[in-house]
């Protein structure tokens, strides 16, 4: 297998667990990969998504500890009456999904788009952007010409 | 229906000829705002100061004698996930309660080449998330056909302030009276009270048609790739789509020939040679009978009374003008919601991730020793309401190891299924007949604590998006005593870029609707709001 390209990853120190979904903002590492030098934590990454794609899952079942999960990767911070209220919601929500997901769809390719109309492609010009001042207007926090953020760095 | 104010058309004409000025049609309707927005809450802020500058440039054009454009002096509402330059475009949540963007959707640059007048922002779902127009940082909107009575409609500071041009405080909100739908529930309601003559919404699995057909109006939901998504506030990318919403059909393709075409800043829009090439693939429809589809699996499915009669009447109608009514079957519509939902949730919780409270939007006020990670966390919680973590949850679970296969791709597989079902359909049909929701408009709070339930009413509208079809939500006369006064409508399908099919369905009903016209159907209670205002025409 020849592999190439990057690949963004959540914290090291976690379980990599979504590649595809909304974290690439929390903490993210880039890993480049290379037939001639793999990086085992990208290896890893890409493993487990070709097993999230092929393995059949059980029917899950919602928990307060799934709503957990589901905050630290939606990087999201709930309040204790919503998360209660969220385990029945999303155990709700996903028994009414049985329907589909009993379905034998097998004979379908997975369609991103309702329509398919091609690539689209433009002259690469440089044209005028958005101005320095444009760009921090509705900043919460700016310092001189930079966006202020908390500590990243310990 | 018929409103009570002259149609978008008619004010176009009258500033053109000078019979009225720009600057007099826009205080006529400043002040019905004033006068019927304490109430609806369909208005979450007016620009009163630049419409009356942007009327007062439409009037010098017109006295230095250049050309007027097609819209030229016609107010219209924006919904409050447009950008406008200058202007705060919140979607309707505390996230972005201040953010005030930097550039100009392409829609909006297009009304303001076509000499409209840009009124304000429209309140909606929180990011169009919802079907009520009740997940607003703003209050909820009523429904101007069966509005709360004895109480304000948002809270407090809702009114006053609104027409001075400060945005409105979050409020309790209403706790009777109807939906108007949603998410565009501010920009249909405007509409059908007569506020202004025409609205931007935009429709991710409904959200123009639903509440069009709620309040009675016309709304319009185009092709994928037709209308520009610059500017738009994204949800689901390749759900979403800007429409118009009208009183009339041709209100409402006018406003539509005004924002459609190819954006160079939008990749997904579709280029005039492939629209070309889609309305060619039509046919010659315009020399023969209409051919209408009737959904064999709607006929199966659990309707109120009113929208079942409202449905079958308009089948036997066209049919008594020539068409040809055929039943076709569309076997997947059953799944459509369930696929929608995630798909549209999946999208989201990616899309939404842009909102981290640092470039912009909404950051929580915790001590300086808190890290990067907590901060964006707690941003957040506190920006988003309920309904939108409910999405981001639901998608980023749909995404996650060992259920991505099972949910999002399997969502994935049955839009590909749908898509061949219409497919196959549009062989032998040149458009599809069916509900636009199962129920008319139900009582505000009525789905508060049942999501699911709340979503179904969604069902009939959400398969075009998957698909990335036009669609249209059209107003049917019906019996008063069925739909206990309000509005009930149907919707028709057409292939990709079949617009003209669907403008051409909704002028012969709307004929249809005019000759149908007495006391008791939809515009009964609709008018007694317009009335309120004092409208003159």
């Amino acid at each position: 297998m020849s592999v190439t390209g990057w690949l963004i990853l959540l914290d090291e120190s976690r379980e990599p667990e979504c590649v595809s979904g909304s974290l690439f903002f929390c903490l993210p590492k880039l890993v480049r990969l290379t037939p001639q030098s793999w990086d085992l934590a990208a290896v890893k990454v890409l493993m487990t998504e070709l097993n999230s794609t092929s393995q059949p899952a059980a029917e899950p079942e919602v928990t307060m500890a799934t709503i957990s999960k589901l905050e630290r990767l939606a990087c999201l911070q709930l309040a204790e009456p919503d998360r209660q209220a969220l385990v029945a919601d999303l155990a709700k929500i996903l028994s009414d999904a049985r329907s589909l997901t009993q379905l034998d769809l097998s004979a379908f390719e997975p369609a991103t788009q309702g329509s398919s109309p091609g690539n689209v492609l433009r002259a690469d010009e440089v044209a005028p952007s958005s101005t320095l001042e444009q760009a921090l207007a509705n900043a919460p926090d700016v310092s001189g010409p930079y966006y202020h953020v908390p500590r990243v760095l310990e | 229906m018929t409103a009570a104010e002259p149609s978008a058309v008619e004010w176009t004409r009258r500033v053109r000829t000078g019979e009225w000025s720009a600057r007099q049609v826009t205080e006529h309707y400043l002040q019905r705002i004033a006068t019927l927005n304490p109430r609806l809450n369909a208005f979450v802020e007016v620009w009163a100061a630049s419409a009356m500058e942007q009327a007062q440039r439409v009037d010098q054009k017109r006295a230095a004698g250049q050309q007027l454009g097609p819209l030229a002096g016609v107010p219209i509402g924006i919904k409050d996930n447009l950008c406008v330059a200058g202007q705060v475009c919140s979607a309707a949540s505390r996230m972005l309660a201040n953010f005030r963007p930097t550039y100009t959707a392409t829609v909006c640059q297009r009304l303001e080449r076509a000499d409209a007048v840009l009124m304000g922002r429209t309140n909606m779902d929180e990011f169009a998330m919802g079907s009520g127009t009740e997940y607003s940082y703003y209050g909820p909107t009523q429904n101007p056909h069966r509005a709360a009575t004895g109480s304000k409609a948002a809270g407090p500071g809702a009114a006053g302030s609104v027409a001075n041009g400060s945005a409105t405080e979050a409020g309790a909100g209403a706790t009777e009276g109807y939906s108007p739908g949603g998410s565009s529930g501010g920009s249909a309601a405007a509409v059908a009270a007569g506020m202004v003559p025409l609205t931007l919404g935009s429709d991710t699995g409904g959200s123009i048609r639903q509440p069009a057909a709620f309040c009675g109006v016309y709304g319009l939901k185009p092709t994928y790739g037709r209308v520009s998504r610059y500017g738009l506030l994204a949800f689901a990318s390749s759900l979403d789509q800007v429409g118009p919403l009208a009183n009339s059909p041709e209100d409402l393709e006018s406003l539509f020939r005004t924002i459609e075409g190819a954006d160079d800043y939008d990749a997904t829009c579709l280029s005039s040679a492939a629209v070309r090439d889609a309305e060619e693939a039509l046919g010659d429809w315009r020399q023969r009978p209409l051919r209408v589809g009737f959904v064999a699996e709607h006929t199966e499915l659990s309707l109120d009374p009113a929208v079942r009669v409202a449905w079958e009447t308009t089948r036997d109608y066209l049919q008594s003008q020539g068409a040809t009514v055929t039943r076709v079957s569309l076997p997947y519509q059953a799944q459509a919601i369930a696929a929608y939902y995630l798909v549209a949730s999946c999208e989201a919780a990616s899309n939404l991730s842009r909102y981290d409270g640092m470039h912009f939007g909404h950051r929580a006020n915790l001590p300086e020793s808190t890290s990067l990670e907590q901060v964006m966390a707690a941003s957040r919680g506190e920006g988003f309401g309920a309904e939108v973590k409910r999405r981001i949850l639901l998608g980023t679970f749909a995404l996650s190891q060992g259920y991505a296969d099972r949910y999002y791709q399997q969502a994935l597989r049955l839009r590909q299924a749908i898509r061949q079902d219409f497919a196959t359909a549009f062989q032998s049909v040149d458009v599809l007949l069916g509900p636009t929701t199962p129920a008319p408009a139900f009582a505000i709070g009525a789905h508060r604590q049942d999501p699911v339930a709340m979503y179904l009413t969604d069902q009939f509208t959400v398969s075009a998006n998957l698909a990335g079809l036009p669609a249209i939500s059209i107003p049917v006369a019906a019996s008063g005593d069925l739909s206990r006064g309000l509005p009930v409508a149907v919707q028709f399908h057409a292939p990709p870029c079949g617009e003209p099919l669907l403008f051409h369905v909704a002028r012969l009903l709307h004929r249809w609707n005019l000759s149908h016209l007495s006391a008791g159907c939809a515009e009964g209670n609709g008018a007694s709001i317009k009335d309120s205002a004092g409208g003159r025409s």
